[in-house]
């Protein structure tokens, strides 16, 4: 198995002068904040997310004394039980809500009213009176059709944001996106005008002016916040230290999180920190972001991503258009691939085998093909070996 | 007064058609032609048509039936379906949906059991990850979530009690860990543990229990004490027969029955408790001293597992106050508090474990020390 991405990491420890308190009463100064969207408040640049493993009040607590001052969650992260450890450590400092920035997330599959539904449960499960931000989760047209397109443009999906906000149950509404498909969503949310935030699959290196990077720059000048995920996923086998990023003091990986800062148009990263070394590690990169990294050392990156064997495309154009062309599922079959090999998460098995017939099957398409066109070179045909092996 | 028979048309009068254009006469013909022509193809295709479509094969039924005959007395529901042969190898029934698109089935070796007083009363089935949902419905994508390879079930009569039957499932596993971890999702935590099956419990009516790849249930049709006690014979056979097979869960071994609550246990692959050193890491809580102590325990090299110690002693040291205890029997001990809660943990050659997150420090170190002194098993 694939080391995982904390282990990746563990070696900035040593490179870092500060990066704990000294004492469990410590608690450092929150880490840089950026504004979320236009209207939207200061949040931490680093967010501490994803379904981790060993989520807990005490773990949380690492990422409060670190200064991360935005948590994310979801309905389904733990298998269900992340909230609750949200809500027990919401509990133990109830203080703590007013300076922190939550969010959670849930799939509407019914239909976008059941939102309204749906956020009673997550605050319950949160143990607060309101979030900050109320995600769709994974907005795709597997999950909620080929109309979904059309939500975030959509008076319904208006109305219903609108309903979620004066109730003072929700702050802010928005999606979250790892699909082909993102660069639609983002244009129709740009054109909607009244989506808050929108967490997607981000890398540094997209290609200029292509669909995804003119969707990221259509909703920034809409004024809608954008949060990056998935920005390290592609990197967990890059070599972890450079010469040119040890002048700088950071390792690779710390190098990939400021390349992510380095767009202004990102206003957080959303990072899966699976352990402490983890955190610590991205708590120092956000501490030492001054300035956007030099095209040279961006492009130094690029390269080193490249040649290094990732599991997943971050969605270059052409990856992008076959995905909404084709119903082979290779994106979210080679995010399931990344999933279990790096996280060890063996639910992966299973959210592959939610997948319909259709989506699992490769016969007809040209993996090479996809492989070639891709901007990462994902290799396609050695990823879906690798998924039949794990979980047909 | 003369009566007049007036028409149903009342006062209107009738009216015959007599000119019928020729379009209309056209459009008639082509309809009748139509109507004839499906008529011919429907008798066509009905030569020729496809029992698995419109048939319902009556051998897909036999398994089903003869359960039934068992089971319940019920009359069969067709003649021809006969209950199997005893302790027959050849008659052995692969489940097949004839839904499912058509590809080789599952079988294998048949579930034999040598035990007096039982006797099949159901070929052996057979299942694959893929018609799994076949026999379990919606609990089968939970199975495929830890990489199930295939059910063997099969159900066996109480000679003594015609009304009384024992259902027999093992459940193939890819590896132990996956066996484990299915079993400790379904645990039921008011089981009683098991003295032929360390990863075990037995319910009112049935025993349950991991024994190598294979996840093993024992179901008892009813809680008459005959009954019961052939269902805990059969699981007794079956953990006899099954190769033990315990890779990926030393940690799991090492983990003390004394105290333990039997629902607590899981296993973390890695980052146990956010530490990137602690990988197949086993955690259980106990009940000592009037307290309850989640303990977790690691298995691994010596110099690994010296290297996640110290790494967590560190790691302690940032965010919290750690202090050294005396070494116990050869295990170096710390004791730490973080974010308000107690860690005391342990290394001793290969292993690695301590209580972690307690309340109370001094139950926590009374834990690991007894535990390192072999006083709690």
């Amino acid at each position: 198995m694939i080391a995982p991405v904390g282990a990746a990491l563990a070696p900035s420890l040593s490179a870092r002068a500060e990066t704990a308190p000294k004492n469990s009463t410590a608690v450092l100064p929150p880490v840089p904040t950026r504004k979320l969207g236009r209207n939207g408040p200061e949040v931490s640049m680093l967010s501490f997310g994803g379904d981790i493993p060993a989520y807990s009040p005490e773990y949380l607590d690492i990422g409060w004394s670190m200064g991360i001052r935005y948590f994310d969650t979801a309905s389904m992260y733990g298998g269900g039980n992340e909230e609750l450890k949200v809500a027990q450590w919401l509990a133990k400092y109830p203080e703590r809500r007013k300076d922190l920035f939550l969010v959670s997330k849930d799939h509407p599959r019914q239909g976008l009213e059941q939102l309204l539904e749906q956020i009673d449960r997550r605050l319950e499960r949160c143990n607060t009176s309101y979030l900050d931000l109320y995600f769709i989760h994974e907005m795709n047209v597997r999950l909620y059709g080929q109309d979904s397109l059309n939500w975030p443009k959509s008076a319904a999906f208006k109305k219903i944001c609108e309903k979620l906000k004066s109730s003072g149950k929700v702050k802010m509404v928005g999606f979250s996106c790892h699909d082909a498909m993102a660069p639609q969503y983002l244009a129709a949310a740009a054109e909607g005008g009244f989506v808050d935030a929108i967490m997607v699959k981000y890398t540094p290196f997209y290609a200029k002016g292509g669909d995804l990077d003119k969707g990221l720059d259509a909703c920034h000048q809409a004024g809608i916040g954008l949060i990056a995920m998935k920005t390290l996923r592609n990197a967990v086998d890059a070599p972890k230290r450079l010469p040119e990023f040890d002048k700088l003091g950071l390792t690779t990986h710390q190098a990939l999180l400021q390349a992510c800062w380095s767009d202004p148009r990102i206003s957080a990263v959303c990072n899966r920190m699976g352990n402490a070394d983890l955190i610590q590690s991205s708590v120092a990169a956000v501490r030492a972001y001054k300035e956007p990294l030099k095209v040279a050392h961006l492009e130094l990156l690029r390269e080193t991503v490249l040649a290094s064997r990732h599991a997943m495309c971050p969605g270059c154009p052409s990856c992008n258009q076959r995905g909404a062309e084709l119903d082979f599922a290779f994106g979210d079959i080679s995010r399931f691939v990344m999933y279990y090999e790096q996280d060890g998460d063996l639910r992966a098995r299973e959210k592959y085998h939610q997948l319909s017939a259709a989506h699992r099957d490769a016969s007809g398409v040209d993996l090479a093909a996809l492989r070639d066109a891709c901007q990462f070179k994902t290799d396609y045909p050695e990823i879906i070996r690798r998924a039949e092996r794990y979980f047909a | 007064m003369a009566t007049e028979k007036k028409s149903s048309a009342g006062n209107r009068r009738q009216f015959v058609r007599t000119n019928v254009p020729m379009a209309e006469r056209i459009a008639g013909g082509v309809i009748i032609l139509l109507l004839a022509g499906i008529g011919i193809a429907i008798a066509i295709k009905g030569r020729h048509f496809n029992p698995d479509i419109f048939a319902v094969r009556a051998d897909s039924l036999k398994s089903t039936a003869a359960a039934v005959i068992g089971k319940g007395g019920t009359a069969l529901s067709s003649p021809e379906v006969k209950p199997p042969a005893e302790n027959s190898a050849a008659e052995e029934v692969p489940a097949e949906s004839s839904m499912a698109p058509a590809k080789p089935a599952a079988k294998g070796e048949p579930l034999e059991i040598s035990l007096a007083g039982i006797k099949p009363m159901s070929p052996t089935e057979f299942y694959t990850a893929d018609n799994l949902f076949e026999k379990i419905d919606g609990r089968a994508p939970a199975y495929q979530g830890f990489n199930v390879q295939q059910l063997r079930c099969r159900s066996f009569s109480v000679l003594a009690a015609p009304d009384s039957f024992v259902d027999v499932y093992e459940y193939r596993f890819d590896n132990p860990v996956d066996a484990f971890g299915m079993f400790a999702l379904e645990r039921d935590p008011k089981g009683r543990p098991l003295d032929f099956a360390p990863d075990g419990y037995s319910g009112e009516m049935g025993y349950f229990y991991r024994q190598g790849a294979v996840y093993v249930q024992i179901i008892a049709s009813d809680t008459k004490a005959g009954t019961v006690a052939l269902a805990k014979a059969i699981a007794e056979n079956r953990a006899k027969e099954l190769p033990a097979d315990d890779h990926g869960l030393a940690g799991r071994r090492k983990l003390p029955a004394d105290g333990m609550i039997a629902d607590s246990v899981a296993f973390v692959l890695e980052n146990a408790q956010g530490q990137a050193d602690f990988k197949d890491v086993f955690q259980a809580k106990y009940k000592f001293d009037g307290a309850e102590l989640p303990f977790f325990i690691m298995v691994a090299t010596p110099d690994d597992a010296a290297k996640a110690w110290k790494s967590f002693q560190d790691f302690c040291g940032k965010f919290g106050t750690v202090e050294n205890l005396p070494a116990v029997e050869g295990g170096k001990i710390f004791s730490a508090q973080v974010f308000g809660k107690w860690k005391v943990v342990y290394q001793r050659a290969g292993e690695l474990g301590g209580v972690f997150d307690a309340e109370d420090a001094a139950r926590a170190r009374a834990f690991i020390e007894k535990y390192l002194r072999g006083g709690v098993k």
